[in-house]
């Protein structure tokens, strides 16, 4: 190109130099703010977990059904939650048999006396239902460590899920009416 | 095009790139900015109140129990600080704590049982320092 002097300028060599600037101070804003956009803004998959596990935990405070009970000779109707229905297991399986199937199943002992009550599609739909979260398990290990029950009702992947957050896993140990505790170990995932 | 133009703006380009990576190197250095995720320190907490809730949760299931085998025997109120004391032995166990039926104060009405104690039980994590008392009411 001539200017007016009739010097010749390659203006193209100003015209890349300033596309270099302007590249290097886009990827330096990129970069930088990608990393504080990481420390701030970024939902961390923990969080995701603590809420779940805080789900779980009022589960086991929510009233899940009504038992009669007999007290001081005279029978009545109570309200037990998840808790309590689950700390029900020893009172069939004294003697910690594994693989139970069954959380109780019409037994009158201590004054309680309910229909049965198993992995099934009730009790299955009872959990569902309250918990809000379609794809959850459910274990139960003993005071010495055996697993006695387990009953889930699994509607998505538990590797992939895992991998991607949607995961939570909460272990929580209850007494018993025996005296024997249980370790209640439950997974949500989505 | 004038050169003395071209110097002063090739200045003005660098002195513009240092000042943003000077910017972006120590704005997270800038005193009270604290380099947590979003949340951070709010899941800690949850989590802590989780742990608590769940000797809670104990306590008052235990409670409950204790009631439910103090109807036979005699007087409710004296085999009711009976049992519950036993079972105490077990939360002791299971959560690595100290707290006796003698830390208790149990009073019963007549539609319920309190045990309210002063006993603090305690939950330390990194930035948290979390106190509660196990203190319970049941229905009769």
């Amino acid at each position: 190109m001539k200017t007016k002097n009739g010097q010749t300028e390659d203006i193209f060599a100003d015209l890349i130099i300033a596309l270099i600037f302007i590249v290097i101070t886009v990827i330096i804003i990129g970069v930088k703010q990608g990393e504080h956009e990481i420390g701030t803004s970024t939902i961390l998959a923990s969080e995701k977990n603590t809420l779940k596990n805080m789900d779980l935990l009022t589960l086991l405070r929510t009233p899940a059904m009504q038992v009669n009970q007999e007290k001081e000779g005279l029978s009545e109707v109570r309200n037990i939650n998840f808790a309590e229905l689950f700390s029900m297991i020893y009172q069939n399986y004294p003697n910690e048999i594994s693989g139970f199937e069954w959380l109780f199943d019409d037994f009158i002992d201590g004054g309680i006396a309910s229909d049965s009550l198993s992995c099934e599609s009730n009790f299955k739909d009872l959990i569902t239902e309250t918990l809000g979260y379609p794809s959850w398990s459910l274990r139960f290990y003993s005071f010495t460590g055996k697993q006695i029950f387990e009953c889930d009702n699994l509607q998505a992947r538990k590797d992939y899920a895992q991998k991607q957050g949607y995961y939570a896993k909460f272990n929580t140990t209850i007494p018993s009416p025996q005296g024997k505790n249980i370790l209640i170990e439950m997974e949500i995932i989505e | 095009m004038n050169r003395k133009g071209v110097a002063i703006l090739s200045l003005a380009a660098i002195g513009f790139l240092i000042a943003i990576v000077l910017f972006y190197g120590q704005v997270d250095k800038l005193p009270g900015n604290q380099k947590k995720y979003l949340g951070e320190a709010e899941v800690n907490l949850f989590n802590t109140y989780i742990a608590a809730e769940k000797e809670l949760l104990y306590i008052d299931l235990m409670a409950k129990y204790a009631l439910d085998d103090s109807y036979e025997g005699g007087d409710l109120l004296i085999q009711f600080k009976n049992n519950f004391g036993q079972r105490l032995v077990s939360f002791n166990e299971v959560y690595g704590r100290d707290i006796s039926i003698n830390d208790y104060q149990i009073k019963m009405s007549k539609d319920n049982i309190v045990g309210i104690t002063n006993k603090q039980l305690n939950i330390t994590t990194d930035k948290i320092d979390y106190n509660f008392r196990p203190s319970f009411r049941i229905s009769l």
